[in-house]
Formats: structure tokens, sequence, C-alpha cells
């Protein structure tokens, strides 16, 4: 009989959790490889093993006092019916929640699917799946505590009871097992016979789990040392940042080509909207003020308002200043910061400035700029640009 | 604090003689307990821990509103933080090692301490040494290396006072009458020496003055004992002592046996030997070759488990014990000590792992992982020993026990107010500093990540103040517990002599054996402490292909030269970073990223470990002279809600050309490729580049005297990074 409970528990317990499990791991181990490593999986994985960790304590702890009950009171057919009405009620709602909660995560994926596949990262199955094992966990803990109430209840109503519960309770406390400790009662068969100013020594044996746990650190560090120096799995840190160079050009280029963002010094115009122009003012009063002042009147940088330009007046001469800079005269390139989009409103709003009175002009330099359409963009600037993005990995290669 | 003190009182060693294995004692030794030392240490550890904390506090909301740097160099940001650190590091917690030590040892070695003489010499001696550094550091006189940043004299006399430390510690441990060392004695042993090694090899420089130096490696073999001794310093000083500690205040306090003494050994020996390898994982994606940085990270991984067994030990210590905890002070403040002590060790192996690093690095999660170890480890075991020491001392109970507990929460508030907001902030602000928009322009400036900081950095702020006002709570208790008290400057004691002969068990464990033997406890500590230094140095100094050349790499300009160092003196590297990672985010932000033979004239390397402003290794050449002349004399007119300070003096202070010759030939000496003789013309060639930085600026319609510090920084800053960039230019048109 007390078998057979105790069998019937565990396996509640355990059958329930499995099938979730099962699809959870592949899941995960898939994902992260996929999509490299994911912060959100990680983390929701470790809550997930976290809450198992809990169920299994729980349930000891349930175990633990269904003894009680049966071993000191074999005569109180009451309280035995009561366990045992406990128990089977355990063994049957659980499956029935895990059920329910794989429905909603089926439902949620049905309704959700067309949008996105992904959520942070996560397939949408499996996020489902991990949240849902999540959930059902939850509510296993909150049944679980809820049955120890019950029994904790049952129990402390027979004062004899109530003191083996709370022996058995101290006597099977999770951590001296988890650690292998001697418990409070032996600890003066291992003390020790040093004595150091009144300190004296147990000699507990090293807990398991810390013992396994650096030889899995010993045999990852290895592993580690064997991927990335031997075997080369691992990429060095300099594949790595060409992957990831790589990775991002394509995305850039992908976006782009469906863009109406796609816009360079050849094909730039003059904006007229004024939203547009609003922006441009924001970027400029971000970005550009330092040197060339709210009013566009020039300190380090030259004025904008007069006709004079050291580089070209049209609206593709000040698109390519911005974009390229002129880095011997101390105007950076900007086209990592901006995107295309906003150096065209930055160049709009520049023009906006031409016949305006700022408060303290700069003198003017460069040579007077007549509108006759801007300067083609010559071979030479072009080329200087490709090599200039192709630096990186030339240099690499020089070494 | 009764409850703990009943062991201690009354007859000593007469109470514990069960040792079977001990000739019974013909006669016993009367003696005296150093009490007084152990008094003054604990003053010295307050009194600066106060100071440290206001020093942080002033630092922390420096950042929120940069006019607290009050315009004045010696209040500046740059040096007030280098101040905050040693005086945390090696005033409060240095102190309290000491205060701890002195009073642990006498009592486990049953000796009073071997030389009164060098108690005195010690005591006076790190007190004038912090007084030093305090003194020097606010002046400007730094290394640039962080937590080494002591100038050469009081680099020797930290080295001297030390030994001195040694020699009464070891005296004490050799005329003892206990046979065997307890395991916090095997810690204070390797304390002692891996911190002297540590301590000489990082500080090997040339004096170019009575008062400064450069660093003897230059580049990536700087970075590499520096984090060598910077990681370790965390290890050998803010660690094992404290395990020493813990390992006699614990269980004394608790009342309580040891849980473990094989875990005692186990996780001595591993941590201690494996701790020294950690160094390189502050380095991860830097310039340091690959092999390094792997050694760095998987040491890391392997230190999880002898590090929990430190707290592992301390807190099943507790087991049966925890119905007093609940009522006593000194074991609530040990507890929090030994559990922020295991979230501190595990965390730091994860931001060992590279992808954990690449987010974290450079960013305030760093500040938030060191001050779980600071504030909770150190800060909350010093409190504890100070809660348990001075009642004794003064043969009193503390004066309020509520007061004791208001100053536990309000601390671990003060923690929690701390970390909290800097974990979030360090999170945010990485994520933000790698995120691109579609277009493939990096979505945020550098400036508006530091504008989305500042609310987290009041709340750190906040955090401070209530950690320090629990301090000043402490001090309050403590001064009314020494009001009512009666000190016992000498303690009384009693213990045998130890016996010519002994005979062990055979049962014994083995390693009784090193317990008996202090000497070789310590050559063989020394011999495993020296094991993971050397494998990661001598390949990184000998083997040149670590380290590959780039021909385009020249030594400074004399005036570069002397920029680089006002660079230094202001602790530029305190919130500017020299190292660009290889990563998208970084090489778009700010240009190639760096490659080890960038660095090779750099004494001392100057990468730098927090990103508060943005990174510099590509700073030459990339804005024009005025816009850093503007810049440094007031940053906000350039970039509006910036926090860095502003740098008026270097407007007027003259840059000190006669010390140029002493320089050049400190250089020479270690290797830097400058013509011989160089030294006598280069003062010449320093006014020929200030004066042409002077007309440049001139054409912005700035004046200003060539002889100005500024102009030197301006050359310094105008060169950063500019080497490779010709290069650059170079292999684009070869090809």
């Amino acid at each position: 009989m007390r078998l057979n409970n105790k069998i019937s528990l565990t396996l509640a317990v355990v059958l329930s959790l499995l099938p979730n499990l099962v699809k959870a791991a592949p899941a995960a181990a898939a994902s992260a490889a996929a999509y490299d490593v994911n912060m959100v999986l990680i983390s929701l994985v470790g809550l997930m093993l976290i809450l198992l960790f809990v169920i299994g304590m729980l349930a000891n702890t349930l175990r633990q006092l269904s003894y009680v009950l049966k071993d000191k009171n074999r005569k109180d057919k009451s309280a035995k019916a009561t366990v045992k009405a406990l128990l089977v009620l355990l063994g049957l709602t659980l499956p029935a929640l895990q059920l329910g909660a794989a429905e909603v995560a089926a439902k949620a994926d049905e309704v959700a699917a067309p949008v996105s596949n992904f959520i942070n990262g996560i397939p949408k199955d499996d996020f489902y799946a991990i949240m849902s094992m999540i959930t059902l966990e939850l509510v296993v803990i909150f049944a679980l505590a809820i049955y120890i109430r019950l029994l904790m209840k049952v129990i402390s109503a027979k004062p004899e009871l109530a003191a083996a519960g709370q022996a058995i309770a101290r006597k099977s406390w999770f951590w001296d097992k988890f650690n292998a400790a001697a418990t409070i009662e032996q600890e003066k068969d291992i003390l020790l016979d040093h004595n150091y100013d009144g300190i004296q020594e147990l000699d507990n044996s090293l807990p398991p789990w810390w013992k396994y746990g650096f030889y899995l650190t010993i045999v990852v560090g290895i592993i580690y040392v064997y991927r990335y120096h031997f075997s080369h799995d691992g990429l060095s840190q300099q594949e790595e940042f060409a992957e990831e160079m790589q990775m991002g050009e394509e995305a850039k280029a992908a976006y782009l080509a469906n863009s109406a963002n796609n816009v360079d010094e050849n094909t730039v115009t003059i904006l007229t909207g004024s939203a547009e122009i609003a922006e441009g003012k924001e970027l400029f009063s971000k970005n550009c003020v330092a040197c060339h002042l709210a009013d566009g009147g020039g300190s380090v940088g030259p004025n904008f308002a007069d006709e004079y330009w050291l580089h070209g007046g049209g609206i593709k001469d000040i698109f390519k200043s911005i974009k390229y800079g002129w880095q011997e005269k101390g105007m950076k390139s900007w086209k990592d910061d901006f995107s295309p989009k906003q150096i065209q409103e930055l160049a709009t709003y520049v023009l906006s400035f031409k016949g305006t009175k700022p408060a303290t002009p700069k003198a003017p330099q460069g040579e007077l700029y007549i509108e006759a359409g801007a300067a083609p963009v010559t071979a030479d600037s072009a080329k200087a640009v490709e090599t200039k993005t192709s630096d990186t990995t030339k240099v690499e290669k020089g070494k | 604090m009764s409850n703990s003190s009943t062991t201690e009182q009354g007859v000593y060693g007469g109470m514990h003689s069960g040792s079977g294995s001990f000739a019974p004692p013909l006669q016993t030794d009367k003696f005296f307990y150093d009490n007084k030392i152990v008094k003054w240490f604990a003053y010295a550890t307050i009194l600066w821990g106060v100071v440290g904390m206001l020093a942080g506090i002033l630092a922390a909301f420096q950042l929120v509103y940069p006019v607290l740097n009050f315009g004045t160099a010696a209040t500046t940001f740059g040096r007030v933080r280098p101040v905050h650190t040693n005086a945390i590091i090696f005033a409060f917690v240095g102190n309290g090692i000491f205060m701890g030590v002195y009073y642990s040892l006498q009592r486990l070695c049953k000796a009073r301490m071997f030389s009164d003489a060098l108690s005195k010499l010690h005591f006076w001696g790190w007190q004038s040494i912090i007084v030093l550094a305090a003194v020097t550091l606010l002046a400007g006189f730094t290394t640039g290396k962080e937590y080494a940043e002591l100038e050469w004299p009081i680099d020797i006399l930290i080295a001297l006072i030390w030994v001195v430390f040694g020699i009464n510690m070891f005296g004490t441990i050799l005329k003892r009458r206990e046979r065997h060392l307890y395991v916090a004695i095997w810690f204070y042993i390797a304390t002692f020496v891996t911190v002297a090694m540590l301590h000489i090899v990082n500080s090997f420089e040339i004096p170019f003055s009575w008062i400064k130096s450069y660093s003897w490696y230059a580049g990536v073999q700087d970075a590499l004992v520096q984090w060598w001794y910077g990681h370790n310093a965390v290890a050998f000083f803010l660690t094992t002592p404290y395990l020493g500690l813990m390992y006699y205040f614990m269980p004394k306090a608790a009342n309580r046996p040891v849980y473990s003494y094989r875990l005692s050994i186990i996780h001595f020996w591993a941590l201690i030997f494996i701790y020294i390898w950690a160094g390189p994982h502050h380095l991860l994606y830097t310039a340091l070759p690959d092999w390094a940085q792997t050694l760095g990270t998987v040491f890391s991984i392997m230190l999880i488990a002898p590090s929990w067994g430190g707290m592992l030990n301390g807190l099943l210590t507790l087991r049966g014990a925890w119905d007093k905890v609940r009522e006593e002070p000194v074991l609530k403040f040990m507890v929090v000590a030994v559990t922020a002590y295991g979230m501190a060790t595990f965390e730091g192996p994860m931001l060992s792992l590279k992808n954990v690093n690449a987010i974290s690095h450079f960013t305030d999660w760093t500040i938030a992982h060191v001050h779980v170890g600071a504030l909770g480890w150190n800060g909350f075991l010093t409190f504890g020993i100070l809660y348990y020491l001075i009642p004794k001392i003064f043969r009193t109970k503390l004066y309020s026990v509520k007061l004791a507990n208001r100053h536990f929460w309000i601390g671990t508030l003060g923690i929690i107010f701390y970390v909290v907001p800097m974990y979030w902030a360090g999170f945010m602000q990485s994520l933000a500093w790698k995120e691109f928009t579609p277009e493939g322009t990096l979505k945020y400036q550098f400036l508006d990540t530091v504008k989305q900081m500042q609310p987290f950095y009041a709340m750190r702020g906040v955090g401070g103040v209530l950690f320090l006002i629990g301090a000043l709570i402490m001090v309050y208790n403590l001064y009314k517990t020494v009001q009512a008290g009666d000190v016992l400057n000498e303690e009384p004691a009693e213990a045998a002599p130890l016996t010519k002969v002994f005979v062990e068990h055979n049962t014994a464990h083995w390693h009784r054996w090193i317990e008996r033997r202090p000497v070789q406890m310590l050559v063989f500590s020394l011999v495993l402490v020296a094991i993971g230094g050397a494998i990661e140095m001598i390949p990184t100094f000998m083997v040149k292909s670590n380290i590959p050349t780039i021909t385009s790499v020249k030594p400074y300009t004399p005036l570069e030269l002397q920029g680089r160092d006002i660079y230094i003196r202001e602790g530029c590297y305190l919130c500017h970073s020299q190292m660009i990672r290889p990563f998208r985010s970084e090489v778009v932000r700010y240009g190639e990223y760096s490659k080890a033979g960038e660095f090779i004239y750099d004494h001392p390397f100057q990468w730098g470990s927090k990103r508060t402003g943005p990174d510099l290794a590509r700073i030459g050449g990339k804005y024009p002279d005025s816009w850093h002349f503007n810049h440094m004399y007031e940053p906000a007119s350039i970039s509006p809600g910036t926090i860095m300070p502003s740098y008026p003096w270097l407007f007027d202070n003259d840059l000190d050309t006669t010390i140029t010759p002493a320089k050049i030939r400190a250089m020479q000496t270690l290797g830097v490729p400058y013509a011989a003789g160089y030294d006598m013309k280069a003062n010449a060639d320093l006014m020929q580049q200030a004066n042409s930085i002077k007309d440049n600026l001139a054409k912005d319609k700035i004046t200003i005297k060539s002889n100005k510090e500024i102009v030197a920084l301006i050359a310094y800053l105008q060169r950063v990074g500019t080497d490779i960039k010709l290069e650059q230019k170079t292999t684009s048109t070869i090809k």
C-alpha cells in the first residue's frame, strides 16, 4: 500500500512533466545553435530548471510528510484515507493541467503565426513551449504547496503526530542530503581533535554537487580550449568580426534595396516637406552646432549663410561633404552616424541658411558658388570610398 | 553580543586541551595578547572607511552633476576616483586585514605578536603610505595603472612595510604554542607572499624624476602584467585575507565547529592556484593574444567551485546556529557578506565568458559587480568583525544591538540601491551602443547613451549615501561602546610551549604534515601562485608573433609624450578606453579595431576599463585642434549634456619642458628608438610642434601661447591611433 502510494506519486509528477521536458530540450538546443546566444532563451531555460528543482524539493517534503501519517498512525483510517485521496487527486490533476496548458499554447501558436515567427529571437513554437512549461511548473508548485499545507493541517491536528512531523522535517532537511552532511546529532562522530582558540573542525565530506561541479568546470575548460585552439570549431575574434561585418552589410543591403532611403550623392534632391526640414534642423542642433553654430554663422567650421563654399554649395556637394567628411579640415565623415535620408534632410537644412543674417558671421571661405548644377561626383572620390570600406580586412592580411 | 563571549573568557588553553596526541604539558607559559595594536588598526579601518566612502559618494555625484568637479584639478573626477578606490582597497580593507590578522593570529598561535616595535612600525608606516597616497593622487602623481596608481617612492615604501608585516606575522607563527596552523593562517601566508610578488612585479618602473616614472612594460605586455596584478589584487588583497578572517570570526561568533576540514584544504589550494591565471579575462576581445584570453576564460570557469568552497564552509558552519543569526548582528553581517561573496564569485566567471563580456565590459555592469564584492563581502565582513572585536577589547556589551540592526538594514538597502541601478544601466547602455538602424547606421550617438545614464547614476549615489549612513551609525554605536567599556590593552593568556618531540596519529590526515611547517607552506604557496603568471607572461614577452610589428608605428614626439603624461595625470583613462574591440558597432563608431603592434611605445598602456565617455583609440585627426581646445575648456559648449568636467588649469599651466630630456632618456632606457643624443634636441622639436598647433588654432581665431599644457595635450590627442591610419592608406594605394 505504502509502496504503491509512493510510486503513484512519483510517477504522477515525473510523467506529467516528461513530455514537455522532452519537447523543450531539443527546441532549446536547436534555437541556440541557429540564433547564436540568446540571453532571453538562456534565462527562460534556467528559470525552468530552477522551478523543476523547487518541485523536486516540495515533492520530497510531501513524500516525507505522507510517511508520518502512515507510519505513525496506521490505526487512524480517516487520515490514511485523506492522504490517499489527496495523492490520487494530485496524480489526476497534474496531467489535466498540463493538457490545458498545452492547448492554450497551441491556440496561441495558431493565432500569432502569420505575424512573426520569432519572439525575442526565439522561434515561436519554442517560446510557447517554454512559457507553457514555466506556467505549468508554477501551477504544480502552487498545487504542491496547497497539498503540503493540507497535509500539515491533518498532521498537526494530532499532537503526537505533530512532534513526529517536525522531527522528520528536521531530519530530512533537504540541504543536508544535498550536501551529504552529517546531521547535527551525528556531528560528534566526525569532530576532529583540532582546537584552535576554541575553534573545532568537523570532517564532513565534500558536498557531492560541489565536487562534481568542480570536475565539470574542469571538463568544460578542456573542451573550451580544444574547440577554440585545436578543432577550431570556435571562431577566433577576427573570424567572428569578419562574420559580423558581413552579416551587417548583408542586412543593410537587403534593407536598402527595398527602401526609399536609397539615396546617394548622385540622386539626392532638395527636400520640400516641412517635417523633413524640421528633422534636419533637429539633427543639426544635436550634432553640428558645436562647429557651425545654431544660426549657421560658423566658428570652427565655415559660414553657411554667405555665397562662398569650400567644397561646392549645391545639394549634392553638401550631401557629399556630410557623408564623407573633409577629414584633414576637421569635418568627420557622418555616413556611419546618419542614414542617407537623414543626410539629405541635413543638407536641405544647411541650404536653408542661405541669405540669413547670423549673429557672428565667419568671414567668407572658399569660392563664390553659383547655382549651375552641383559638381559631379568624381571618379577619384568614389574610389576613395571603396578602398576605405575594405581597409579592415586588408590590414589584417597585410600583417 | 553575549552568547559568543563565553568560550573566550576564563582560562585560555585549559578549557580546550582536547588534543590527545600531545604530550601532557609540564608547565604553561603566561603571556599577554597585544590588543592595543588591534584597537589602532580598528580605528584606522573605521576612519579610512568613512573617508573612502565619502570620496566614492563625491565621485558618484560628479557623474550626475559635473559642477561638483569644482573646476580645480585636485577635485576633478579623474583624481577623486583613484583616491576612492585606493582608500577603500588599501586603507579601509587593508587596515581591516591587519586588524583581523593581528587579533586572530595571536590567538590561533597562542602567542603575542613577534615584535611590538614592528607592529608599531607597520601601523604608522601603513597610515603614512595612505596619507602620501591621498596627497600624491590628488596632486596628479599617478602611474596610470588602475589600483597600482601610486608612484615609485611610495611603491618602495609599500614593499618595505609589507615586509615588516610579513616578518612580524612570520615571527609570531614561528614562536607559536600551537602545533598546527589553522586554515585562517594558511590564507594569511598565501596573502603575504602573493601580494608581495604581485606588487613587486607590477611596479617595475623607471623613474625620470623624484616622484614620476614610466612603467617598465609597454602596451600588450603592460596590460597583461597590470591585469594579472589587478585581478589578483582582488584575489589576494580583497579575498584570501578576508576568507582567513571569516574562518576565524565566523565560527567564533556562531560558536560552531567549522563545517569541513577537507573542504578547507581542497578549496584553499585550488583557489590560490587557479585564481592567478584568470587575469586575462579583463582583456577579452582586446589586442591580447587569443591563447592568453582563452586561459583567462577557462581558469575563471574553474574558479567557481574553489571560490564557493569558502562560501559553503562559512554558511554550513552556521548549521544549527541559524537561530543565533536572527539575534546576533555580528552573524547577520557575516551571512550577508559570505552570500555576497558567493554571488560575486559566481558572477565573475560568468562575466569571463566571451559572449557575456562582450556586453558587460566597459559598462557599469562591472562597477555593480565589484561593489557586490566591496560593499557586501569586504564591507559587511569588516562591520561584523568590528561589532565582534570592539566589545571584546573593551570588556563590555555592544552599546546598542538595535542600532546595529538598523545599520544592517540600511547597509543592505544601500547595497541594493547601489548595484541594481548599475546592473540595469550597464546592460542598457551596452545594448544601446550596439544597436543599429535598419539602414546600417548606429542608432545612438554616444552622448545620447550618457544622458540615459543620469537617473541611474543618481540612484547609485543614493545607495552609496545609505551605505555611508549605516557606517556612521556604526561609528556612533562603537563610540558609545568604547566609552562605556574598560579597555583591555594587554589580555592575559596562558598556554603550554610546544614540545620538541611530536608523534602524529597514524590516522591523521596527510595535510597535517604541512600544517606543522609554515616555511614549507610559504614556499609551496609561492611556487603555486607563480606558475599561472609565468606561463601567461613569459610567452607574451618572448614570442614575437604575439605582438606583430607594424612598421608605421613610431615613437611619440616630445610634445606628444608630454601631452600623454598630462592625459595620465588627469586620469582620462578612468572614463575613456583606448581599445577598440573587433565588433561591428565599435568599428563603425570609433574606427579600425586596435592591433597589438600599435601600443609598443605605450609606457604605460592606457586601454582603460570603463567607457563613461567614448573610446579614444582613434581620436587622432577626427576633430580639428580648435574642437579639442574648446572641448577641454568647456565640454558642454561642444557636447551639450555631457558630464565631462572642464580642465581650465591646462590653459594656465606652463608645460614643464625642463624635464623633457629626462623623459626621453627614460624612454630610451626602455628601448624606445629615439636617436642617440635626441634628449638634448627634443625641446627644439617640441617647440616647433607646439608653434604649429598654436598657428593652427589662430586660424580658428583662438589665441594661446604655445607653452601651455593644453597644446601638448592636443598634440597627443591628435596623434592617438593615427599610426595605423597611415598604414591603411599605404596598403590601399599598394593594392
